[in-house]
């Protein structure tokens, strides 16, 4: 079971390298939150009741309805609908993508350590890179927001994957930065775009040497 | 509640009276509607930092009770960076004070500013006292985003893109060392109770395969750069220092820039007990040589002051490392030049902000003639430039005697002649675009140079001073108290 949603989390990490609408890429977000919250109530089995709240507060709450409703708002307000002119062609990097599972899943393979679980590693891995790639490779400042949230669920799954729980205080720390600093992030987008009048990362040339 | 607060021992409760206190003071900023009474509200905020500070100092070494064992624990190191954060904060408020109420700002600027700072600097506090990686971790992160309120305190395209360009950075920065704390986790599985504080890490750290933690630390130390402001992400900080007001830029450069360096530290620490020791002092020595190598490029070609001063920051982090890296007596006289590079760069930082308001402008080749419009500021910068580029009597020519020293002790003569010579082109650069702005004509243009109260030079002359003294004849109670803090790094030898 485990299993089967640790390989959709990764179909939807490739599906985000050819999607082009804003909408499909908040849906695969919401969705990424869902999944992550199953494959976390499924791993952490003796779990206490804190942890539980915790957890489902992270995946559920603010991975799967606030942060994408916030981004809706945001694309709302811009009158955004497209991603439309990225800097690499779509199909290469489908291409590029792929081969970053490929890769990831032959690295985690070779690692040869007995307590690292396979899957876990591979989709993390490459949900990371998806992540990265994605802010090279867009123009939009959404995308980028899209992105560093994309790299946030594999850190997630990165840290179910050592199975162990990090302490409940480093715990809050972690999700309310996580949590504001997606507000910071989307309260600058709507300030840039009323300055700049545009949210393409181009534009953004003021500061040089 | 009152009887459960009283149950706690005395330590834990120092934390919460701190803690509370400072969010008490930023909702009452938040409330007040008098803009007097928002930067009053400063005054209780810096005694309960001294407060924080001096009661730390009784607790050196003590593990915290009830609970908090493994996140909260002081020790030598932290409770120097602690107290250089509470020195150089308490210049940096006034002048945030004093610039705020020149701009005639509202009140709604005034008060995120306020409270940003705030946060800023007990965010700051927290991750020096913090024990637990994972924490600290949390802390840092924190600092980023009031961090970026700070920097987009001019709401104008400038600061809206570095504000922009920094809390994005950051954030993904910060994510990267975070991937590398799950890999020492990750390499750790074996023991049983999984415990990131810095003991328990120090314990475990034996046990793993140096691959991880090799991985771990490049992690690690890419994350951090953006707090240190050296490569390899380096840029958005030295765009942060240009866009944000000048305490602003002297607290990340004076502040942030030292807790980042603490907090790489810690890991150094950590790691400094296995193998890969050889193998990280490379790492250090790469990244220092070529943060100073940049720097040294960027000083010839920027006319930007306030950016000048950025890559000057980023030239003294790379110092730094560089003397962690050498080891030995290298780590006395690394921290040794954190605490002056830090009084040096905040009142330079600070007096910037005064030229700025003179000239109304950033570019060198626009203004000169300073010394003519504003004496006691101008002889601020002069004595300001002779300390950073470590002519003596500057403070910074101990410290860097006494890392040359280390890196011949640990026979890394070829890294020792390049940072001599990149220092004396940084000399130059510094030299002649800073004694342009103090000595030359004042430039005929239309606009007409604002007088400035000369008393505002005041604190800066203040920290140079102190700076000095403390170079010339270093207090032995400072070199001791250094001594103990780094007596557990690897290779130490004492000075």
């Amino acid at each position: 079971m485990i299993n089967l949603l640790i390989i959709i989390f990764t179909i939807s990490i490739i599906y985000l390298s050819v999607a082009g609408r804003f909408q499909s890429f908040i849906n695969i977000l919401m969705f990424q939150g869902i999944v992550l919250c199953g494959i976390a109530m499924l791993e952490l089995k003796e779990i206490s009741l804190a942890n539980l709240l915790f957890i489902l507060l992270e995946t559920l709450v603010v991975k799967a309805i606030i942060v994408p409703y916030f981004l809706g708002k945001l694309l709302k307000k811009n009158n955004l609908t497209h991603d439309s002119t990225p800097n690499i062609p779509q199909f290469t990097s489908l291409i590029i993508n792929s081969s970053a599972i490929i890769f990831s899943f032959i690295l985690a393979y070779n690692l040869h350590e007995e307590h690292i679980k396979i899957t876990y590693f591979t989709a993390s891995v490459s949900a990371m890179f998806t992540g990265i790639f994605l802010i090279i490779s867009r123009r939009k400042i959404i995308t980028h927001i899209i992105g560093y949230m994309v790299l946030e669920n594999g850190i997630f799954l990165l840290s179910l994957a050592i199975g162990a729980e990090l302490p409940m205080i480093v715990n809050t720390g972690i999700l309310l930065d996580l949590f504001t600093s997606v507000l910071v992030l989307g309260f600058f987008v709507s300030k840039i775009s009323n300055t700049f009048h545009t949210v393409e990362i181009e534009k953004l040339t003021e500061l040089k040497d | 509640m009152l009887e459960y607060f009283h149950q706690l021992s005395a330590p834990v409760q120092t934390l919460i009276i701190y803690s509370m206190g400072s969010l008490m003071i930023c909702i009452l900023m938040f409330l007040t509607k008098n803009k007097l009474v928002d930067s009053l509200l400063f005054i209780p905020f810096i005694g309960l930092q001294i407060y924080l500070n001096v009661m730390e100092y009784f607790e050196i070494g003590i593990t915290k009770a009830d609970g908090l064992e493994d996140y909260f624990k002081i020790d030598h190191l932290g409770f120097i960076f602690l107290t250089l954060t509470t020195l150089i904060s308490i210049p940096v408020i006034i002048h945030s004070t004093v610039y705020s109420f020149s701009q005639h700002e509202s009140k709604k600027e005034l008060e995120v500013h306020n409270i940003s700072l705030l946060l800023f600097i007990a965010n700051m506090s927290g991750a020096i006292i913090s024990c637990n990686v994972g924490l600290m971790w949390a802390f840092l992160e924190a600092t980023t985003l009031c961090a970026s309120m700070l920097i987009y305190h001019e709401r104008n395209a400038e600061a809206l893109e570095a504000a922009w360009k920094y809390v994005f950075v950051c954030s993904i920065g910060i994510a990267l060392t975070f991937v590398g704390i799950l890999f020492l986790g990750m390499a750790n599985k074996s023991i049983h109770e999984l415990n990131f504080s810095i003991e328990g890490l120090k314990l475990t750290v034996a046990h793993m395969d140096s691959i991880w933690l090799k991985l771990s630390f490049l992690f690690i130390i890419t994350g951090y750069s953006v707090k240190i402001g050296v490569v390899p992400l380096f840029t958005v900080d030295i765009d942060a220092k240009d866009a944000a007001p000048s305490p602003v830029g002297a607290l990340l450069s004076g502040g942030l820039m030292n807790v980042g360096i603490l907090a790489l530290l810690r890991f150094y620490q950590i790691f400094g007990t296995t193998d890969i020791l050889g193998w990280m002092n490379k790492i250090l020595i790469i990244v220092g040589i070529l943060s100073i190598l940049l720097a040294a490029v960027y000083l010839f070609k920027v006319a930007n002051y306030k950016r000048m001063l950025a890559y000057s920051s980023m030239e003294h982090a790379g110092i730094a490392l560089i003397a962690i890296a050498s080891g030995k007596i290298g780590f006395v006289a690394a921290i040794l030049h954190l605490i002056f590079h830090a009084f040096t760069k905040v009142s330079l930082f600070v007096q910037m902000g005064q030229v700025y308001k003179v000239f109304q402008g950033k570019n060198m080749k626009d203004i000169g003639g300073y010394f003519q419009l504003n004496p006691l500021g101008a002889s601020v910068i002069l004595l300001g430039i002779f300390s950073i580029t470590a002519l003596p009597p500057s403070g910074l020519f101990l410290s860097e005697f006494l890392i040359f020293k280390s890196l011949f002790l640990s026979e890394r003569y070829i890294t020792a002649s390049i940072l001599f010579l990149l220092l004396t082109i940084i000399l130059a650069a510094l030299g002649t675009k800073f004694f342009k702005l103090l000595f030359s004509p004042i430039p005929n243009t239309t606009i007409s140079y604002q007088s400035i109260n000369q008393w505002e030079s005041i604190s800066q002359w203040i920290m140079l001073l102190t700076m000095i003294y403390a170079g010339i004849a270093p207090p032995a109670f400072l070199i001791d108290f250094i001594s103990t803090a780094v007596k557990d790094f690897p290779t130490y030898i004492p000075l």
